[in-house]
């Protein structure tokens, strides 16, 4: 996904402009931690202003697509739907008694969905993407949660499964690191693509080495989420029983 | 929590009759699965797919029901269910045991009703 370019240019200037103001603060040597830490906020406020600004489109990239065969038919299916078909046969599959009749059911259940992907296909050689799948899911039914089918899904791609109205807390990230995880940290609380801020911070180190200078007092400042807590209060996870153990079970995937 | 019940309990009856009612369906007539589904809709019996595949295969599997591949225009060859002799016997068997169902909760509620009032009079 990319943000219209025009929006973010703006705000990389303007974020520029902060940091060259801190730098000079910082030359000119006041007591400043006060307003070294107003400003690093006042970026970090612009940088979120880009990932929530509603003018802001997501345009869909081009996505990977997979063949699949699935009732004797041949589909292309793109990967994030592929992953939730594959996710939702495994814990239907898992919900049936295990005997012999659990092939025979599987086997009528994956004629069935290619019977409904071909009535959902609006034209020849149509892909399969989410909106598709999540129909045809719904017409089968979603499986009975006895054995909840949500600890099967990679919680980081399907974030509704999650309760996401914990707050977030800025933590640097040790799990996704070019240099201290600071630029994965924030991208984490923002819910953005680490590479946007990355490319933020480069701009700003190109463009006259204040970057470098933010990005070490960011170092800093913010704290390493070292434990699984930290981790999912990175992300803005409630840190309940279960999420931890769903996130180490899907770390060790 | 009262209601919590009351759905728990309604779903428990409903999965108890819908063997009866897919044998009831398939005595009129043969079927694809998705016809039978439209059949119990159309009697307010909601049940999704899911659950009735699983079922179909086990009916089958115990001689009440039989199927045979039908070549479709749209898609894949698809299951064409019919009910076998032994399933017409067994609908038979269970049209009888819902016959009694019906009659034992008349009576009670009934029963319950006249003994209720005879209290209430005397």
């Amino acid at each position: 996904m990319y943000y219209v370019i025009h929006d973010t240019e703006f705000y990389i200037y303007v974020c520029i402009t902060k940091i060259k103001a801190l730098e000079d603060i910082i030359n000119s040597g006041y007591d400043t931690m006060h307003d070294i830490c107003k400003i690093v906020e006042f970026i970090i406020v612009k940088i979120s202003l880009v990932a929530n600004n509603p003018k802001a489109k997501k345009i869909n990239r081009m996505k990977k697509v997979i063949d699949i065969t699935i009732g004797k038919v041949v589909f292309t299916i793109e990967d994030d739907a592929y992953t939730r078909l594959e996710a939702y046969l495994k814990s239907f599959e898992e919900s049936l008694p295990n005997n012999k009749e659990r092939a025979e059911v599987m086997e009528d259940i994956e004629l069935r969905i290619a019977e409904l992907f071909e009535k959902e296909s609006k034209f020849p050689r149509q892909v399969i993407d989410l909106k598709i799948v999540e129909s045809v899911i719904s017409c089968l039914g979603e499986v009975e949660n006895n054995k909840s089918e949500k600890t099967t899904n990679n919680y980081s791609q399907s974030n509704t499964q999650y309760n996401m109205k914990a707050s977030k807390k800025l933590y640097r990230n040790p799990d996704d690191k070019k240099i201290a995880g600071v630029c994965s940290g924030i991208a984490a609380y923002f819910d953005v693509d680490p590479t946007i801020i990355r490319l933020i911070f480069l701009i700003l180190v190109i463009s006259g080495g204040s970057g470098v200078l933010a990005y070490i007092i960011l170092w800093v400042v913010m704290e390493e989420a070292d434990t699984v807590a930290k981790k999912l209060e990175m992300r803005g996870i409630p840190v309940t029983a279960e999420n931890i153990k769903n996130y180490t079970d899907n770390s060790r995937n | 929590m009262e209601t919590i019940n009351v759905d728990n309990i309604k779903a428990q009856m409903r999965k108890g009759i819908l063997e009866y009612c897919i044998l009831s369906i398939l005595s009129e007539g043969d079927a694809y699965a998705s016809v039978i589904i439209n059949e119990l809709k159309n009697s307010e019996m909601i049940v999704v797919e899911g659950t009735l595949y699983p079922l179909l295969t086990r009916q089958k599997n115990q001689g009440l029901l039989s199927y045979r591949w039908e070549e479709s225009t749209q898609g894949p060859p698809r299951k064409y269910y019919s009910i076998t002799d032994k399933g017409k016997a067994v609908l038979a068997e269970l049209d009888s045991v819902w016959a009694d169902l019906v009659n034992t909760i008349d009576r009670i509620r009934n029963k319950t009703n006249e003994s209720l009032q005879e209290v209430s009079v005397g």
